[in-house]
């Protein structure tokens, strides 16, 4: 029994240190990042230069492919578009935190972005898009799936920063490099038409989620998140924006559960649900609108609010 | 609990310590340790299923006794099928209601006859077609007076329920694993280190080979018609390695897990896919499920002892019943048809026995004769995973369409040099190391420490990085 425990011990230890010295390479990742040139990156970065919002928009890339704040602007309504890739409930949170602490004044709405993709499986893919290491402040991988309890994540999100920050540390820790600025307002515009090709090639992302059961946990933790701002006096509200062939990668089980949120939510909070007349024209590809599309959303999406108004 | 979770590392080293440092004494506090441990690992999944292994537990444990102490033979039969049919019922009822009722509503529609049966929803507990048949073999044992039964109810709990391998096998026979639980455990350094090498090719096997082929294999079989006859081959060949990494990987853990505690399981695999013949295969797949239908079914029925007739109706039975076994589905059963007249030939001509020894045994390579034979077998084997792999037969006969396509043969639209290369790392080491237990069970074992650990860490370091998108293990559904 010494022998063995000495050997595995001493075997384990090398695979901590080395595990340590990943983490510790990991560190680097976000170094420069308020220099990135990355869309993703900037929106989080530049988010403090738009304060004193009339609406905050929430939501994954489905919220900066298809709200486009020219046009609030043009009624005098100050926006800002803090989509965020495959964001779900804890992005959401991570975000919408990270925007309150730096604001000088609350935003007057926030807007959550909400679809069947925002409780599923792919929503919050935070090894694909490691956007709490970019926030104004940074939370460790180590934090992130304790607080959240997605420890099996772990080890996706070491990698990433490994690499990144590899990459960084060969490029140089000091920059010279300008602030590239952030436009539209986080609004990220696509010409794309949707076509059968398109829909072919990127088909293979969608197909697991037919097994997909629709997250409660995530839906608590969006209301709760909701609830929060509500008594910071930030009015909260849900939208939900077209899609050109999403639903059709849910069972029936999934989106009668969806509904059962959507009837939640509309009875709590207030929904915006836009579906104008689409036509294929309107899509890039299987669920994000083009600048077509998202031009005809947003102006119903005004349309919508001002006969709130009325 | 998952094998490849962060649940099982925390769960493993806790018990391991409790059992060699808190109660390793006393045999009897150990079994309990196990029974506990089992049943907090079995009830992660669903607790509320608890009470059906404790349920079937509790029958063979008395029926056991019941059989040793009747000696009426009329009354022993009585005593046997009861057990037969507590066992089978649940694994009847939970695993096998939906698809009587289904077919029994479809046949009267075949004969005009419109009636109306509601299904249930019934969730099948996980390993039941696994414990059932590993209990069975125990009340079957005793009453061919081929066992002693036990008198203690822990010890037969933690046999019924012994964790490592309470969920995907390998199936114990009573016979090897009951009598280790009443001999007292002596830590073996050995053996634990060997448990532990296999553990970690188990789980290569299944985090970086079955996982990264199963997202392909998923690709292909669940998209409609879009992608080119060699990509639905590839599919196949993937699904294939996705299915062999998964299950032997789960089978390597199993056996490597059950090793840190002192136990010997029986082995599972043993390098199916580099068989010469079909016969040759199913000596080599799933050993404990093959050699238990042989025992308990085959052999009973006359095995190949009568005339071809009778030889032609038990191979079809065994290999029927095997495939129905895996599930509740058309498909498994014409898997286990197909198989049937794969084996057929070789049974009648006399043939089936032989290929026995370790193909290329002593060599680098096989000859030509022998590769030819094991490309012949995988070629079989891949086509009938395809109706193994389906969700019915027809979804299986347009895949089978789909591969038959012009576009065969131009490249295929997504290659995933990742898994290919990956795959090709996987056969090589199986390949020089198909002369032993499992895989890794010698390499390296006269290397330079530095060399053996490096090719360990190695080993670690892929299945980190190239873990492929986390996928239950396809056994716990059987």
């Amino acid at each position: 029994m010494k022998r063995f425990l000495i050997y595995t011990s001493i075997f384990l230890s090398i695979l901590i240190l080395f595990g340590v010295m990943v983490a510790f390479v990991g560190r680097f990742d976000n170094v420069n990042a308020v220099y990135s040139d990355n869309g993703n990156i900037k929106r989080i970065k530049q988010k403090a230069n738009f304060d004193s919002l009339d609406i905050l928009f929430v939501g994954n890339s489905y919220c900066y492919s298809g709200i486009n704040p020219a046009y609030f602007d043009s009624i005098n309504i100050q926006t800002f578009n803090l989509g965020i890739p495959t964001a779900g409930p804890y992005i959401y949170e991570l975000v919408v935190d990270d925007y309150l602490r730096d604001a000088k004044h609350l935003p007057e709405n926030v807007f959550f972005l909400i679809s069947p993709m925002t409780f599923s499986s792919k929503a919050d893919n935070f090894p694909a898009y490691p956007i709490h290491r970019y926030l104004n402040q940074p939370i460790s991988n180590e934090k992130l799936v304790l607080e959240y309890g997605i420890v099996d994540q772990y080890v996706n999100l070491s990698k990433k920063s490994f690499v990144k920050g590899i990459e960084n540390l060969k490029s140089g820790i000091i920059t010279t490099a300008a602030i590239s600025p952030l436009e539209n307002k986080g609004y990220s515009p696509s010409d794309v038409v949707v076509n059968d090709s398109i829909v072919k090639n990127s088909e293979s992302l969608y197909l697991d989620l037919l097994k997909n059961k629709l997250n409660q946990d995530y839906v608590q933790h969006l209301m709760d998140l909701s609830d929060r701002l509500l008594a910071k006096g930030v009015k909260v509200t849900y939208f939900e924006l077209p899609t050109y062939k999403l639903k059709n990668y849910f069972n029936p089980d999934y989106l009668e559960d969806y509904e059962g949120v959507i009837e939640a939510v509309l009875e709590k909070y207030g929904l915006v649900r836009i579906s104008p007349n689409m036509s294929d024209l309107n899509y890039r590809n299987i669920d994000h609108l083009n600048a077509n599309g998202a031009t005809k959303c947003t102006l119903e999406m005004i349309r919508q609010l001002n006969l709130k108004k009325d | 609990m998952l094998f490849n979770s962060i649940d099982f590392a925390i769960f493993l080293p806790i018990v391991f310590f409790l059992y060699w440092f808190v109660v390793n004494r006393n045999l009897r506090a150990q079994n309990f340790l196990l029974l506990l441990a089992s049943y907090l690992f079995y009830g992660w999944w669903d607790w509320r299923f608890l009470s059906l292994i404790l349920f079937s537990s509790l029958v063979d444990f008395f029926i056991g006794k019941a059989l040793k102490d009747e000696e009426r033979q009329g009354r022993r039969k009585i005593l046997l099928w009861s057990s037969i049919l507590v066992n089978l019922g649940f694994l009847g009822f939970f695993k096998y209601y939906n698809f009587f009722l289904e077919n029994f509503v479809d046949a009267f529609k075949f004969f005009g006859q419109d009636i109306s049966v509601g299904s249930l929803n019934i969730i099948l507990p996980v390993g039941i077609s696994f414990y059932t048949f590993q209990t069975l073999s125990y009340t079957i044992d005793v009453y061919r007076k081929k066992l002693e039964p036990t008198k203690d109810f822990i010890e037969f709990a933690a046999f019924v329920s012994f964790f490592p391998q309470l969920v995907a096998g390998p199936i114990e026979r009573a016979s090897n694993l009951l009598p280790q639980f009443y001999t007292k455990r002596k830590f073996s350094s050995n053996q634990a280190i060997d448990g532990l090498r296999q553990i970690l090719w188990g789980l290569f096997k299944k985090v970086v080979i079955a996982d990264n082929c199963a997202e392909y294999a998923n690709l292909m079989f669940n998209s409609p018609d879009a992608y080119s006859g060699s990509g639905y081959l590839l599919g196949a060949v993937f699904f294939a390695f996705q299915i062999y990494g998964d299950f032997s990987g789960y089978s390597d853990i199993a056996i490597g897990t059950a090793r840190l505690f002192g136990f010997d399981l029986m082995r599972n695999f043993a390098f199916p896919y580099f068989s010469r013949d079909i016969a040759e295969f199913w000596r080599r797949w799933h050993i404990s499920l093959s050699t238990w239908f042989r025992d308990y079914l085959y052999i009973p029925l006359g095995g190949s002892k009568g005339g071809t007739g009778m030889k032609i109706r038990n191979t079809f039975i065994i290999f029927i019943v095997s495939g129905f076994w895996h599930g509740a589905n058309w498909t498994f059963i014409f898997w286990g048809a197909l198989n049937a007249l794969y084996f057929l030939p070789l049974l009648l001509l006399n043939r089936n026995r032989n290929n026995l020894e370790i193909i290329a045994q002593g060599k680098w390579l096989p000859g030509l004769r022998e590769a030819g034979g094991m490309l012949f077998t995988f070629g079989i084997t891949v086509f009938a995973w395809i109706f193994f792999r389906a969700d019915s037969l027809d979804h299986a006969f347009n895949y089978i369409a789909r591969i038959c396509s012009e576009s065969l043969f131009s490249l295929p639209d997504l290659l995933p040099r990742k898994t290919v290369l990956l795959i090709a790392f996987f056969l090589f080491i199986e390949w020089i190391g198909r002369e032993q237990q499992f895989a890794i069970a010698k390499l390296g074992l006269r290397w330079n420490r530095i060399f053996r650990w490096g090719f360990y860490y190695l080993l670690i370091i892929l299945i980190l990085v190239f873990s492929g998108k986390q996928q239950e293990f396809i056994y716990f559904q059987f």
